[in-house]
C-alpha cells in the first residue's frame, strides 16, 4: 500500500464526488424534481397522452428486438472471434468497434441510404416486395441494432478468453457434443457477463436517439419513440410531459442496472 | 495393444511438433510420456485424445481406428494440468457430468459419484465448488471426472505440474495406488524424469518430435540408448567424451589401480545424505568432472576439498566397464 496523507486522501474524494454531482448526479436529480414538481400530475397526464403511451410502447419493442438480436448475434460473434481462427479476424474485430466510434446521426444517414425506398441499395427492392423499412419499425430496430451492437461482444469476450478452452474441451472428451459443451459449459460460465452486456444494451437501446431520429421520419403516434417524445414536447412547450417521459427512460435504465448489482454472485470473480 | 500409433506427424506453422511417431502402448499399463518442454510429448497426447488432429498417420485405441473420431466418440479420461474444472457445478456434478452426458438413471450417477469421490478421498468435499478446494484435491476431482465415464484409456498432461513439490510426491504414490486399484491404461506426460521412473511401468522418451527410446525405468536408466536419454534420466558428467553417471565414479585418496585418473578435489557441496564433488583432472586439459558419494564414504575416506583423489568410472553410458577395484 502506498502512505497518502489524509488530507489528500480527503482532498480527492472530495474532487471524485464533486465532479460526478456536477456532471451527473445534479442534471439527472433536476429532471427527476421536475416531473415530480407537482406531484404525480406530470406523469399522469404524460400517460393519458396515447401519443405518448405508444412512443412508450414502440421504444419497449424495440429495445426487446434489438436487445434480443444482440445478445444472440453478440455472443454468437464473441464466441466466433475467441475460439476460431480465421482470415478477417483482425478486421472483424476493429468492424465491431465503428458503431462506438461514429455517430449516431451518421449511422442513421448510411441506413436511410442503404434502404430508403426511391432510390437506396435495398430498399427498392424491398419496397417492391411490400417491405417498408425506413420510416418504420424495421428502420428504428435496425438503428437501435446498430448503435448498441458492441456492448454484449466488450463484455463477453474478456471472460471467454480468460476462460480459455480447457473446460470445453474436458467437455467434449467426457462425450459431450458441441451443442451440449455450449449449452452445459460455455454459457454457464458467461452467464454474467452476458447479463452485463444486456443491461448495458437494453440502456443503450432504450435512450438511442441520434439514429433513429434520422431513420424513423418522427411520426408522431407511429414512428415517435420515447427519446423523440421527449424532444418534440419539449420543443412545443409541454415540459412537464418532456421531463415525466425523461424520467421513466432514466427510471427504466436505473432499474435494470440496480437489478444486476442485487443479483450478482458475491464470489463472482473469483476462480 | 491398447492404443497403436503409426506414423504420427504434425506441425504448427513452421514447427515440427510430432516427425513420423510409431509406437504401441500396452493395455492395464502405466506409461509415461517423458521429454524436454516443446519436445512434442503433449501433442501426441492431446492427438491421442482428439483435442489436436494429426497432420499424418493414425491412431488406434483398442483396436478402433480413432483417426477421425472426434474427442466425444473416443471413450477417453482426459486430465488437464490446470484442472479445467467446470467453475459452476459443485464436485459432485464436476463427477457426474460424463454420466450425465450419457444420460445414465439418476440412482446409478449418483452411487457412481459417491463411489468416486470416496476413491479419490473427496466424499466429504462433494458439495463444495472447485474454487473452494486446494490444487491437489482440485486434481483428484479432475482424475475421478475423467474416471467416471470408465474410460478404455486414462490420459493425463503434467497432471501434477502446477501443484507444489509435497503434494506433488504424495499424488504421485497415490495415482501409482491407484491404478494398481483400477488397471486403467494411463499415459501421462511428465517433464520430471523422477516423476517418470518413480510412477512408470513403462517410459517413452520424446524429444524434437521423435521418440528415443521406449522401455522400461531400469532398461532406461541402465541402458539408455543415446546421450541424450542418459542425460535427461538423470545427472550425468563426462570423462574423455564418454557420459558417466556422478555416483558411478569410485573415488579413492591413494593410487594403485591401473589405468585410474590421478584428479584434486576442487569443491565440496552438501545435499542431505549425498556429497556432491567437484574434481579436477590433474591432465592437460584439466576436465572438471562431478562426483556423487554418500556421507558416510566421504568421512569414511576423507574427502575433502584440495585433496588428491584417483578416479575409476565403474560404468560407461550403461556398459559396465571392468572394475578392477571389484566393487
Amino acid at each position: 500500500m502506498v502512505r497518502t496523507s489524509p488530507l489528500l486522501r480527503w482532498v480527492l474524494r472530495l474532487v471524485v464526488v464533486a465532479y460526478l454531482v456536477l456532471l451527473i448526479g445534479w442534471p439527472v436529480s433536476m429532471v427527476v424534481t421536475h416531473t415530480f414538481d407537482h406531484g404525480f400530475s406530470a406523469l399522469d397526464k404524460a400517460l393519458a397522452d396515447p401519443n405518448v403511451t405508444h412512443a412508450l410502447w414502440l421504444t419497449a419493442q424495440v429495445t426487446a428486438i434489438s436487445v434480443l438480436i444482440n445478445t444472440v448475434f453478440g455472443v454468437t460473434i464473441s464466441i466466433l472471434l475467441v475460439r476460431y481462427e480465421f482470415p478477417g479476424k483482425r478486421l472483424l474485430s476493429a468492424l465491431l468497434d465503428v458503431p462506438l466510434s461514429i455517430s449516431p446521426v451518421v449511422v442513421g444517414l448510411s441506413l436511410l441510404l442503404v434502404y430508403n425506398p426511391r432510390n437506396g441499395w435495398f430498399g427498392q427492392g424491398l419496397s417492391d416486395a411490400g417491405y417498408q423499412i425506413i420510416f418504420a419499425t424495421p428502420g428504428i430496430v435496425m438503428a437501435t441494432t446498430f448503435v448498441a451492437l458492441p456492448l454484449v461482444i466488450r463484455e463477453v469476450v474478456p471472460v471467454l478468453e480468460e476462460i480459455g478452452d480447457e473446460q470445453e474441451w474436458a467437455a467434449r472428451s467426457l462425450g459431450a457434443s458441441p451443442v451440449q459443451t455450449l449449452r452445459r459449459i460455455t454459457l454457464p460460465a458467461i452467464k454474467w457477463a452476458i447479463v452485463y452486456g444486456v443491461v448495458l444494451a437494453l440502456a443503450r437501446s432504450l435512450g438511442e436517439f441520434g439514429a433513429v431520429s434520422v431513420v424513423s421520419g418522427k411520426i408522431v403516434g407511429s414512428t415517435q419513440t420515447a427519446t423523440l417524445v421527449v424532444e418534440e414536447r419539449y420543443q412545443n412547450f409541454d415540459q412537464p410531459t418532456a421531463y415525466a417521459v425523461a424520467f421513466l427512460l432514466a427510471f427504466a435504465s436505473v432499474v435494470c442496472i440496480a437489478i444486476v448489482a442485487i443479483l450478482r454472485p458475491k464470489q463472482e470473480g473469483k476462480s | 495393444m491398447s492404443i497403436e500409433i503409426k506414423g504420427v506427424g504434425k506441425k504448427f506453422g513452421d514447427f515440427v511438433a510430432l516427425d513420423d511417431v510409431n509406437l504401441t502402448i500396452p493395455t492395464g499399463q502405466l506409461t509415461a510420456l517423458l521429454g524436454p518442454s516443446g519436445g512434442g510429448k503433449s501433442t501426441l497426447l492431446r492427438i491421442i485424445a482428439g483435442l489436436e488432429n494429426a497432420d499424418t498417420g493414425s491412431v488406434t485405441i483398442e483396436g478402433v481406428e480413432a483417426t477421425h473420431l472426434p474427442a466425444q466418440k473416443r471413450n477417453v479420461g482426459f486430465v488437464f494440468q490446470h484442472y479445467a474444472a467446470f467453475k459452476h457445478m459443485s464436485v459432485a456434478k464436476n463427477v457426474a457430468f460424463g454420466l450425465e452426458i450419457r444420460k445414465r438413471p439418476k440412482a446409478e450417477v449418483k452411487e457412481k459419484v459417491e463411489e468416486l469421490l470416496g476413491l479419490v478421498h473427496l466424499s466429504q468435499f462433494a458439495d463444495r465448488l472447485p474454487s473452494q478446494l486446494s490444487g491437489g484435491q482440485r486434481q483428484r476431482m479432475a482424475l475421478a471426472r475423467a474416471l467416471a465415464i470408465e474410460p478404455t484409456v486414462l490420459l493425463l498432461d503434467e497432471p501434477f505440474g502446477a501443484l507444489d513439490a509435497k503434494v506433488r510426491k504424495e499424488l504421485r504414490d497415490w495415482l501409482r495406488r491407484l491404478h494398481d486399484e483400477v488397471h486403467v491404461t494411463t499415459v501421462f506426460v511428465t517433464h520430471d524424469q523422477e516423476e517418470a521412473l518413480e510412477v512408470a511401468d513403462e517410459i517413452v522418451v520424446i524429444n524434437d518430435g521423435r521418440i528415443e527410446q521406449v522401455g522400461s525405468p531400469s532398461e532406461l536408466y541402465d541402458s539408455p540408448a543415446n546421450d541424450f536419454v542418459m542425460s535427461f534420466l538423470g545427472p550425468t558428467t563426462m570423462i574423455d567424451g564418454v557420459l558417466h553417471r556422478p555416483h558411478d565414479i569410485d573415488i579413492v585418496t591413494h593410487p594403485g589401480v591401473p589405468g585410474s585418473l590421478p584428479a584434486r578435489i576442487v569443491r565440496e557441496l552438501r545435499v542431505g545424505f549425498e556429497v556432491r564433488l567437484t574434481v579436477e583432472l590433474l591432465d592437460a586439459a584439466h576436465e572438471e568432472i562431478q562426483v556423487t558419494v554418500t556421507r558416510a564414504h566421504q568421512r569414511s575416506q576423507g574427502l575433502r576439498e584440495g585433496i588428491d583423489v584417483w578416479l575409476t568410472p565403474t560404468h560407461a553410458n550403461g556398459k559396465v566397464s571392468e572394475s578392477p577395484l571389484g566393487v
